[in-house]
């Protein structure tokens, strides 16, 4: 308040502004003359900035920060936060054990709980063209649902078995191939685990429904339901081969359950993937999908949480808004919010209210995601890891609120950051036409 | 379009328009393959409308002002412990040899801060600077000069502490480097305290003359550049010598201050007057500055800082910038190979790569090494593999000092 009371005192008598605003009745060149006057005598833009748009004249960069953003940027922004990782406990680093995919961690009589794909194999992943019954095509291959707890959130305790393994062979389109993936809904008083589910094998171009189980406690037992929750879209549709990555949470009455389409056609001409939403008021279904889908055209897992009384949603990794943090205030129709960098992969946050349905979400400060070792994506175990932030509404966390985010060397010469050598030659190739001397 | 065709297409379109309006329910899926144009007989979420309207409907891959970045270590510029080496300018290839300026700080102990800093040692790594020069016949492989290229003028000169940062122009066969001098220690008093002067030679390999006063100095006391005008960066625009820096009050955001901004300032002589834009801020995130001529107009890599940290944008008119794309681990302090930078023929045609530099905070010394980036920011290249998403890091790149949870912060978090 006294910032704003200061930067009045000091523009009163200042030089004359371009009127606020220029209908379409005023003649061009009278509007550009007037412009040019006043951005002759224009002052600087001040050092403190204005809570409010200025009414003189501004670049388009500056009109965007208040349009878009905010006049404090990132750190004015309840929607923006860094992420800081934390290796977990507990869970053991084992050959040919991975762990990805967590659902959104809940809290139950003071345990935190957290599903995820989990494989335990014979082997690393050997590609889908050399899989086997036993040896798996990719990292999330072979795989079943996997439950783990925790008193503190640092420290987790897996299962013995998992907690929803794959169905028996003969049921042909139930997952008895892998099963992953999951994502985590408590609905009236009851829990559900929807997941992807392979059969006859795993890869972009199997068929792939979200298949759903479900549960009294979180500790199981948990049933099959005998028919899918969401299944892929129509031939010729955006989303007619898989739909992975389930994100349930309530919102006005509904279950909304996001995940990620793709077709079965590849190429640049094709959605590659995007994100959709389904509706229904009954966890085991029939789900109806969004008219609107895709309302998310980026990203590559899911995360959505309710923020104040609409959806939120962390996009990362692909897409034209890749690293973002958006916002819907009716789940369909999202908005960038801010721009994030090294996001968590496959984030599976711990949002006490993702099921409240209050309209009143309070977003989230933590939660897991996994991590492949060698920067890969398929072809390795990968780990699960701790992220923290501050997305939350309940607490204003600074350091989270930061830019200016460097990275080591090790970094820019990782595998998949390092130049290649196969690129380096086709750039050696070029260089000799490619390099003109300098025009001058 | 001509005004015939749109009539066409609307008529063509008016029934479908008509289908779904009337009955909703009837709409088919959003179809696999991407219509070249927005739909107009479908309903479309907010994402999708933005699909075409802000980006393309082939998203990165079909954005000539998308590209990943991808790194090499430079030859000849190895990181050594007394050495720094950082904010490279522009790359030039003059009779068949690339040049590159930048920062360098030579055995002057290990950087302290502005408390600790003294006659010999140096608060930052950018402290103690004088301005190298390196040349190479292929890009990859660089041989340092014997001596700097511009050394800092004896106390009380203009930027007897240090001069940094420097970008290289060349006006009517004359060569010209700008750069930051320091005439207090920075990080002592107010933040950064630098402006920009210039230093001029008839040949890249010297000798410099330094023109020993400012060129573009800082705004007044309340304006966004009071205390800052770093990082220089010149192409020709228009017939005139296109000076983007970055300014900044230097107060940390306190205050409510702005934190840091890029403006521009424009003059007709490379030794002034320049004249910033009324305009400015023209970038309002960003670190370092990186502009080159695109088409007909500007384009500029905006890292690390800001709301629109990590994009590309683009200016038809040098000033009023777009976003075009989100870029993923960018080069910092990029010093691209821009041929055409001073040509000023309204066809710029982008960058395929650079020097940037990369901090060792890990070391503690705080030294800076040079490294190359490769890129497809070109109108000249169609590098699909520089237009990918999907970038992933290994576990080393989460738990390095800037990305893990610190012990302090997790106590805190614990607690």
């Amino acid at each position: 308040m006294i910032i704003a009371i200061e930067f009045d005192k000091k523009n009163r008598g200042a030089s004359p502004r371009r009127p606020r605003t220029t209908g379409p009745a005023i003649p061009t060149l009278i509007v550009t003359l007037l412009t040019t006057v006043a951005i002759a005598e224009q002052k600087p833009f001040p050092a403190v900035i204005p809570e409010q748009k200025p009414d003189f004249p501004i670049s388009a960069a500056m009109e965007r920060l208040y349009d878009e953003w905010n006049p404090h940027e990132d750190r004015g922004n309840e929607l923006y936060s860094n992420f800081k990782y934390t290796e977990l406990k507990g869970f053991k680093r084992e050959a040919n054990v991975s762990r990805r995919d967590p659902t959104k961690v809940i809290k139950v009589d003071g345990i935190y709980h957290v599903w995820y794909t989990g494989r335990r194999s014979e082997c690393p992943p050997v590609g889908l063209q050399n899989a086997t019954d036993t040896k798996p095509g990719t990292d999330w291959d072979l795989a079943d649902i996997w439950h783990a707890t925790s008193k503190d959130g640092w420290s987790w305790v897996e299962d013995k078995e998992p907690a929803v393994r794959r169905p028996p062979k003969p049921k042909p389109k139930r997952g008895f191939r892998s099963i992953c993936t999951p994502g985590v809904l408590v609905w009236k008083g009851k829990y559900y685990l929807y997941f992807q589910a392979y059969s006859p094998m795993v890869g972009g171009q199997v068929w792939c429904p979200v298949r759903v189980a479900y549960a009294d406690s979180p500790y199981g037992p948990w049933a099959h339901h005998p028919e899918p929750a969401l299944v892929p879209s129509p031939p010729g549709s955006w989303g007619n081969i898989k739909i992975n990555d389930p994100c349930p949470v309530a919102h006005k009455g509904r279950i909304l359950i996001y995940y990620k389409g793709a077709p079965i056609e590849r190429g640049p001409e094709y959605v590659l993937r995007m994100q959709g939403v389904a509706f229904s008021d009954n966890p085991l279904g029939p789900f109806e999908a969004s008219k609107l889908n895709p309302v998310i055209n980026s990203g590559h897992e899911t995360c959505m949480f309710p923020f104040k009384d609409g959806v939120a949603a962390l996009v990362a990794l692909d897409g034209p808004e890749k690293n973002t943090i958006q916002w819907s205030p009716d789940g369909e129709n999202f908005k960038v919010m801010s721009m994030i960098q090294v996001p968590p992969v496959a984030p599976g946050p711990y949002c006490p209210d993702a099921f409240s349905d209050n309209g009143d979400g309070r977003g989230f400060t933590w939660g897991l995601c996994h991590i492949n070792p060698d920067g890969g994506g398929a072809a390795n175990e990968s780990i699960l890891a701790r992220f923290d932030c501050d997305l939350s509404l309940d607490v204003n966390w600074e350091i989270f609120k930061r830019n200016n985010l460097r990275f080591n060397e090790q970094t820019y010469f990782q595998k998949g950051v390092a130049l290649p050598p196969f690129i380096k030659q086709q750039i050696l190739r070029e260089q000799k036409t490619l390099d003109r001397e300098t025009i001058r | 379009m001509t005004v015939a065709r749109s009539i066409v297409l609307l008529l063509a379109l008016g029934p479908f328009n008509l289908v779904w309006a009337g009955d909703p329910t009837q709409t088919e899926p959003f179809p696999a393959i991407l219509p070249l144009t927005k739909p107009t007989d479908r309903p479309l979420g907010s994402a999708m409308q933005r699909l075409y309207d802000q980006w393309n409907p082939h998203e990165d891959r079909g954005n000539e002002l998308y590209s990943n970045f991808k790194y090499t270590p430079l030859e000849g510029l190895e990181l050594k412990a007394s050495i720094s080496r950082r904010d490279p300018t522009k790359v030039l290839l003059i009779d068949g040899v690339y040049h590159v300026w930048y920062t360098c700080r030579k055995a002057a102990g290990v950087p302290a801060g502005g408390k600790g800093a003294t006659d010999t040692i140096p608060s930052f790594d950018w402290d103690l600077c004088d301005l190298w020069h390196a040349k190479s016949k292929d890009g990859w492989t660089w041989k340092e000069d014997e001596k700097p290229a511009v050394t800092r003028l004896a106390k009380p000169q203009y930027g007897w502490r240090s001069i940094s940062t420097p970008d290289i122009l060349i006006w009517k066969g004359g060569y010209y480097l700008y750069y930051q001098g320091f005439n207090e220690i920075p990080g002592l008093a107010v933040g950064d305290r630098a402006a920009l002067t210039v230093a001029q030679a008839d040949s890249p390999y010297g000798p410099w003359k330094p023109l020993g006063r400012v060129v573009v100095d800082f705004g007044g006391p309340d304006d966004w550049d009071a205390n800052a005008i770093h990082d220089p960066y010149t192409i020709i625009y228009n017939g005139k010598i296109h000076l983007y820096y970055k300014g900044s009050p230097q107060k940390g955001g306190r205050d409510g201050t702005i934190v840091r901004a890029q403006g521009v300032a424009i003059a007709e002589h490379p030794l002034g007057t320049f004249k910033k834009s009324p305009l400015n801020p023209v970038i309002n995130s960003g670190h370092e500055t990186c502009v080159f001529p695109w088409k007909g107009g500007v384009a500029a890599i905006v890292g690390l800082d800001g709301a629109e940290k990590n994009t590309v944008q683009f200016a038809p008119d040098g000033i009023n910038f777009e976003v075009k794309s989100l870029i993923q681990i960018p080069p910092v302090a990029p010093g691209p190979f821009v041929p055409d930078a001073f040509a000023d023929n309204s066809n710029g045609r982008g960058i395929t790569w650079g020097l940037c530099h990369i901090m060792d905070k890990e070391s503690g010394n705080n030294n800076s090494i040079l490294a190359r980036f490769d890129c497809d920011l070109s109108l000249d290249v169609d590098r699909q593999y520089f237009k990918r998403n999907n970038l992933r890091f290994n576990d080393a790149t989460y738990f390095q000092k800037s990305t893990v949870l610190q012990g302090w912060l997790k106590k805190q978090i614990a607690d």
